[in-house]
């Protein structure tokens, strides 16, 4: 297995070149029944017996994808296709169980509304924290907080722990601050539909804006339409694999019309 | 499964560690606001708390231990300040991945920074009353020679990579079995009575007992404290040479750890 991710601060020299290549990547869940209890584990390496079998979920199989400057890539594919399981793996929190990852460029992402932000700390907070994860400085931050909760349109909330905010806020939040120093690649996992109409429209803008500057952008989404307005290519997920990769009118449509067949057969 | 190798980091390990030093110096500062959030003595709870176990404790065994007040009292301060430490790192160590999973599951970083947050927090809980265990003891008996207060400086930075490699091999230990948590709750109680925490060492009689103060890592710890602040006396060379030793294995535990579990961790907190 060979895995790289090379230095965020090199590519950037070089310039914005970003690019994403998985070759057979497989990627497996390893569930244990439950929690191995310190007794457990030590009687039985001590019988030399092996533990509890573990259950292995294969969560994606044999990806490929090759994604260059400026695509927009849509995810689709039922609950449980891998949509959110591949955008972990590129953001960088899975490793592949097999196959090869290559990322280039500074990733990032915007996963689950809720995780990645400290629900007790402020909205202030949570914008330096994810500004200090996007390998930003103190200054920087300073000077960008101001446009952040602006875009974000939060306001006064911006003083509350986010333990308080709805779920679209938290959207506006996170949005803001993921896209407020233009992200080489960009990750964004269904999270729109928790915005209002007028934010999202705003979202699109400037998704739009982004990728014109020859960025990555990688998102899931169940609403076709906005997949089909902001991609310019769509990967068909299903049961862990790709099942079509194409232009967004023709996946959307095959995948549309075969989901169309299972509720009519259900 | 052939997913042991671990992807490198850009900077290497501890350059990525370095580089996100924002992040994990401002969760910090929101672990420490947090705590003391609406309360109106804020910082001053931490140090209220051992002053007060000092002062019950002091009330309750004054005449068991026949020593004098002034010499008690700052004995009894350092030991509290070291415990607090050594049981805050250790009890809290053990939540430091489940607290920050939110994280964990949503960006890639080296997970060392979440014990090196557990850590710095109570390293500054510490350093708090260590200072007024200084001042109190300056107050109390006096200082025969200031120079081996310095001698606290590298005991300061031994604790500190001390508590952040027990911190991380807690945090990866309890993810794999969560009955540690409770386990370490009675292991830190027991060792709490076998190192000299409040009680001064020479009382003890009983042979086995002080063989057992003697084998315990931590009376060594406890020395390199107190003997510059209590005694004004520079730390003896065996208590650097056991301290050091026990940095040396928690740190092989630690990397050891870090090496094998850290990709596959998020899997464990799924």
């Amino acid at each position: 297995m060979r895995v790289n991710f090379p230095n965020a601060s090199h590519n950037r020299k070089v310039g914005p070149m970003a690019s994403i290549s998985l070759q057979n990547v497989d990627l497996d869940f390893t569930v244990r029944r439950s929690h191995v209890s310190l007794k457990e584990f030590f009687v039985r390496r001590f019988q030399g017996k092996p533990l509890v079998k573990p259950r292995v979920v294969q969560a994606l199989a044999d990806v490929n994808l090759d994604v260059r400057n400026g695509q927009r890539i849509g995810i689709v594919g039922h609950n449980g296709a891998g949509k959110s399981t591949l955008l972990r793996l590129l953001a960088g929190v899975y490793v592949p169980s097999r196959g090869d990852v290559g990322i280039e460029g500074r990733v990032s992402s915007l996963l689950d509304i809720g995780l990645g932000v400290e629900p007790d700390a402020t909205g202030w907070d949570n914008m330096f924290y994810r500004g200090y994860l996007q390998r930003q400085t103190p200054d920087e931050l300073r000077r960008l907080s101001g446009e952040i909760a602006e875009f974000s349109e939060l306001g006064d909330f911006l003083d509350l722990p986010v333990r308080c905010y709805s779920s679209g806020m938290i959207v506006r939040l996170m949005f803001s601050i993921a896209t407020a120093i233009e992200p080489e690649i960009l990750l964004v996992d269904e999270v729109f539909g928790a915005g209002d109409i007028a934010f999202q429209e705003k979202a699109i803008r400037r998704m739009f804006e982004m990728v014109e500057r020859a960025r990555i952008m990688v998102m899931a989404s169940h609403d076709l339409n906005l997949v089909r307005q902001l991609c310019d290519t769509v990967v068909w997920m299903d049961h862990g694999r790709v099942r079509m990769q194409g232009s967004p009118d023709v996946v959307t449509k095959a995948y549309e019309d075969f989901m169309h067949k299972l509720s009519e057969a259900a | 499964m052939a997913q042991a190798r671990s992807i490198p980091f850009e900077n290497g390990y501890l350059g990525e560690v370095w580089a996100l030093r924002y992040f994990w110096r401002s969760l910090v500062q929101t672990d420490l606001r947090n705590r003391y959030k609406r309360s109106v003595l804020g910082v001053g709870w931490s140090l209220l708390h051992p002053m007060a176990m000092t002062a019950v404790i002091c009330i309750c065994f004054r005449g068991i231990f026949d020593v004098s007040l002034r010499e008690y009292v700052p004995f009894l301060m350092s030991g509290m300040a070291f415990w607090a430490f050594v049981a805050g790192t250790t009890s809290e160590g053990c939540n430091a991945f489940f607290h920050a999973h939110g994280f964990i599951k949503s960006v890639r970083v080296p997970l060392a920074i979440y014990p090196l947050r557990v850590v710095l927090g109570t390293m500054f809980h510490f350093l708090i009353v260590l200072a007024t265990t200084i001042v109190v003891c300056g107050v109390f008996k006096g200082f025969d020679g200031v120079l081996p207060l310095f001698s606290l400086i590298p005991t300061l930075a031994i604790l500190m990579l001390l508590g952040w490699a027990v911190a991380t091999i807690m945090a990866f230990a309890t993810v794999h079995f969560p009955d540690l948590q409770h386990i370490s709750t009675i292991a830190l109680q027991l060792l709490f009575y076998l190192t000299p925490v409040i009680y001064p060492p020479e009382i003890i009689t009983s042979q086995r007992i002080a063989t057992v103060l003697k084998l315990n890592p931590l009376t060594y710890l406890l020395e390199l404290i107190r003997d510059p602040v209590l005694h004004s006396q520079f730390p003896s060379a065996s208590a650097y040479v056991v301290a050091l030793l026990l940095l040396g294995g928690t740190m092989l535990g630690a990397v050891a750890a870090t090496r094998r579990c850290e990709r596959r961790l998020v899997f464990a907190l799924l």
